[in-house]
């Protein structure tokens, strides 16, 4: 114990007040901080863009006169032509239904104007009626619905329901039927949705967060780690070391080291975070129309349960890189080793993210996998667990299969180095260590 | 409980091959052990075996009547073209290693920090070892493996890789040890340096040993001596005449191998009496060079 403590404290020295900690430290918590940043920027921009566009506006363009009209309040405009009355009462219908948008009449022959405006501002939408084609078989009108992107403006979904009921609606009045037989037709049944698992944004934003630094720390600590072990094999310091030190006390000093430092990168970055949160982001900001909150969503008990996490995934892919670098006796030798891990750990985030993204739709068998698959623990966990889907008990039993396979792998790993701590020259399979004999 | 170190039949058995065969030394007192071989003879296996880094198939090594992993503090140990932490302080990197044999933070410290005033090196405490002349880190990196100041040092191939000035140092370093009284074991196919220090010597050749005991005691029972010749005439025909054989032919000089005195008396006898006056006419031991070739056929440095 005493000899991993002893390597502990010098690779511990000598890694955190060097620029390959200090450096990548400053740049995550920069780049946290512009994140923070974004939304208030985005927000700042909108405004501004409004004004000018407001501005502009105020020189006598028709578009102005025909916005002042219409409700107050309102995040957006869409303008609808329909020359032709190819869907009658459309415009009313949309006036009605759609809350948030103010909806103003256009002019067919300012059709490319208005989408001039709408390819400039992100508030403003374009809905126009085309006759059918003549050689078309069913003889409907066209609706075109254009927005700036996907995420702002009106909404495709209702505009098609709004006009759809809206010109069906004429087709019936025009076959005699009353409006109150009419609205009954297309009357639809009352439903009410709830999910069970609540999918809090700002939980999988910040569990992402935590996967993102969990994947960096594995590489970046992993491939230190190998390094580490690859510069001692080559220069003979291993042979000195082993002398002196058991394997396994050497491999427990520096693999100590490196989930020290890596936790407490991990802990710097997620305060400024959290701090970046609170205090840069401004208060009630969407994404997709869902909230971003953070009060009372984080317990003390999720933080914690995601450091462990996070702690224990460095830790199972550090004996994995371990093993890696024992294999070889140069550092030149070590990317094409380590390469495998990588891969591993690059796959198995994604996965991860993607299995918690798509959580309502994935089995129940894929979830339990995830959460205790040891390659996909470390990166899925944290999604359950900051998005509060996970019960105590659950993230007990994947911290425990977790911890027994790093016991598992550090084991191996030590008797893997030790195997291999004397070999020098070419590159050695895992079946060339099987078979070594001491 | 015996003191000193002792090696019982040491063998290590690779796939298919011997490295090392049934191979004992004695060291009962202080002195560098010479382990001479040519590459490829078990020299380096014999050494990790000997420190315990690889487990032997049968034998033992006891130092001072105990398991040699039991006494890690009393080994020091520098491996064949070693190099240090080119990132690290060499106080630092001196200070682990010498904790890692038992030593306290301080004592490691100063240690570290005599031992570098010893040889001249202060200067380089605080600074990292790629920082350091290429002189004075050849010196460093050899030190760091006797910073704890052990009583047992394995020393594999210490000349390899050093410059003329770092191989001075290293022979100030090996006479220093042995004035201080420490046990050494020189492994090393330069059997001229084996020769300058080594009281007893232990010759390998593809893992068996073909030769051990004392190095004088060696040379003397080896049944013959050589005869070294400086005259204005070529002797060499006469001498052949009188048994010898030539070894070499220098510039200045004649080298030829005798079977005893006798032979060497009787050709001096005959040169006088032609009237042919060497300058120089010395009878001397073999050299350990010549002993080695003789019974490996091989080359040595």
């Amino acid at each position: 114990m005493k000899n991993t403590w002893i390597i502990f404290l010098f690779t511990l020295k000598n890694t955190i007040n060097r620029k390959k900690f200090i450096v990548p430290t400053i740049v995550m918590v920069a780049i946290v901080m512009i994140v923070s940043l974004f939304p208030y920027i985005s927000e700042w921009s909108e405004q501004t863009q409004s004004q000018k566009k407001a501005a502009a506006q105020t020189e006598g363009e028709n578009v102005t006169q025909d916005t002042s009209s219409v409700k107050k309040n309102v995040s957006g405009y869409c303008y609808y032509i329909d020359d032709d009355g190819l869907i009658p009462n459309g415009l009313t219908a949309l006036q009605n239904n759609l809350d948030t948008i103010g909806v103003v009449k256009g002019s067919g022959d300012q059709l490319e104007f208005y989408k001039h405006m709408v390819a400039g501002d992100r508030t403003r939408s374009l809905i126009y009626v085309t006759a059918p084609d003549k050689d078309s078989k069913v003889q409907l009108p066209t609706v075109h619905i254009l927005t700036r992107d996907i995420l702002t403006g009106v909404n495709e979904s209702d505009v098609k329901d709004i006009l759809s009921r809206a010109y069906i609606s004429s087709l019936l009045t025009q076959q005699g039927l009353t409006s109150d037989i009419t609205d009954l037709l297309q009357l639809e049944l009352p439903t009410e949705a709830t999910n069970t698992a609540n999918m809090q944004l700002t939980g999988y934003l910040l569990a992402l967060a935590v996967v993102l630094v969990s994947f960096f720390a594995v590489y970046f600590y992993g491939y230190s780690i190998s390094v580490s072990l690859a510069n001692e094999k080559s220069s003979r310091i291993m042979e000195m070391l082993a002398v002196s030190a058991r394997p396994r006390q050497i491999l427990m000093g520096k693999l100590m080291a490196m989930v020290v430092m890596a936790v407490l990168q991990f802990l710097i970055v997620m305060v400024v975070c959290m701090l970046g949160f609170y205090y840069l982001v401004p208060s009630g900001y969407t994404i997709l129309g869902l909230e971003l909150r953070l009060t009372s969503f984080v317990t003390w008990k999720q933080a914690l349960a995601a450091v462990v996490f996070f702690t224990l995934g460095i830790m199972f892919y550090s004996t994995l890189n371990i093993i890696a670098g024992s294999m070889v006796s140069r550092v030149e030798d070590l990317s094409g080793a380590m390469m495998p891990v990588i891969l591993i750990a690059i796959v198995m985030a994604i996965a991860s993210s993607l299995i918690a993204l798509e959580n309502q739709s994935v089995g129940r068998a894929v979830r339990i996998a995830a959460s205790l698959l040891p390659l996909t623990s470390p990166f899925y966990m944290p999604y359950r667990i900051l998005g509060g889907s996970i019960s105590a008990r659950e993230t007990l039993i994947s911290a425990v299969v977790l911890l027994i396979s790093v016991s598992f792998l550090l084991s191996l790993s030590a008797k893997v180095y030790r195997a291999t701590m004397l070999h020098y020259g070419r590159r050695l399979r895992m079946r060339d260590v099987i078979k070594a004999k001491q | 409980m015996g003191m000193g170190l002792e090696v019982s039949k040491l063998t290590k058995k690779f796939v298919g091959q011997t490295t090392v065969d049934q191979l004992s030394l004695t060291m009962n007192r202080p002195e560098v052990y010479g382990l001479i071989g040519s590459s490829g003879s078990g020299k380096t296996t014999t050494v990790r075996l000997m420190l315990g880094l690889i487990e032997p198939t049968s034998g033992q090594v006891l130092w001072n009547g105990r398991p040699i992993r039991e006494n890690a503090k009393d080994v020091g140990y520098l491996p064949e073209s070693r190099r240090g932490y080119s990132d690290i302080k060499v106080l630092d990197q001196m200070i682990l290693f010498a904790m890692l044999h038992g030593l306290s933070r301080k004592e490691a410290r100063e240690s570290a920090r005599q031992l570098l005033s010893t040889y001249g090196l202060e200067h380089t405490a605080k600074l990292p070892l790629k920082r350091v002349s290429k002189v004075d880190r050849q010196l460093v990196e050899i030190l760091e493996a006797f910073v704890h100041r052990p009583d047992l040092v394995f020393l594999d191939e210490p000349f390899t890789g050093l410059d003329p000035v770092g191989a001075e140092k290293m022979d100030h370093v090996i006479r220093q040890m042995r004035e201080d009284g420490c046990y050494v074991i020189l492994s090393t196919h330069r059997v001229d340096k084996a020769e300058e220090y080594c009281d007893d010597i232990i010759m390998l050749d593809h893992g068996k040993t073909i030769l051990s005991g004392n190095l004088k005691q060696i040379k003397r029972n080896y049944g013959h001596t050589n005869l070294v010749v400086a005259c204005d005439v070529d002797v060499t025909d006469t001498a052949k005449d009188f048994g010898m054989e030539l070894i070499e032919k220098r510039a200045q000089e004649t080298e030829y191998r005798i079977h005893g005195d006798d032979e060497a008396n009787a050709l001096l006898a005959h040169m006088l009496s032609q009237g042919f006056y060497p300058t120089k006419y010395e009878i001397r031991e073999p050299s350990l060079s010549e002993i080695f070739m003789e019974l490996t056929g091989g080359e040595t440095e």
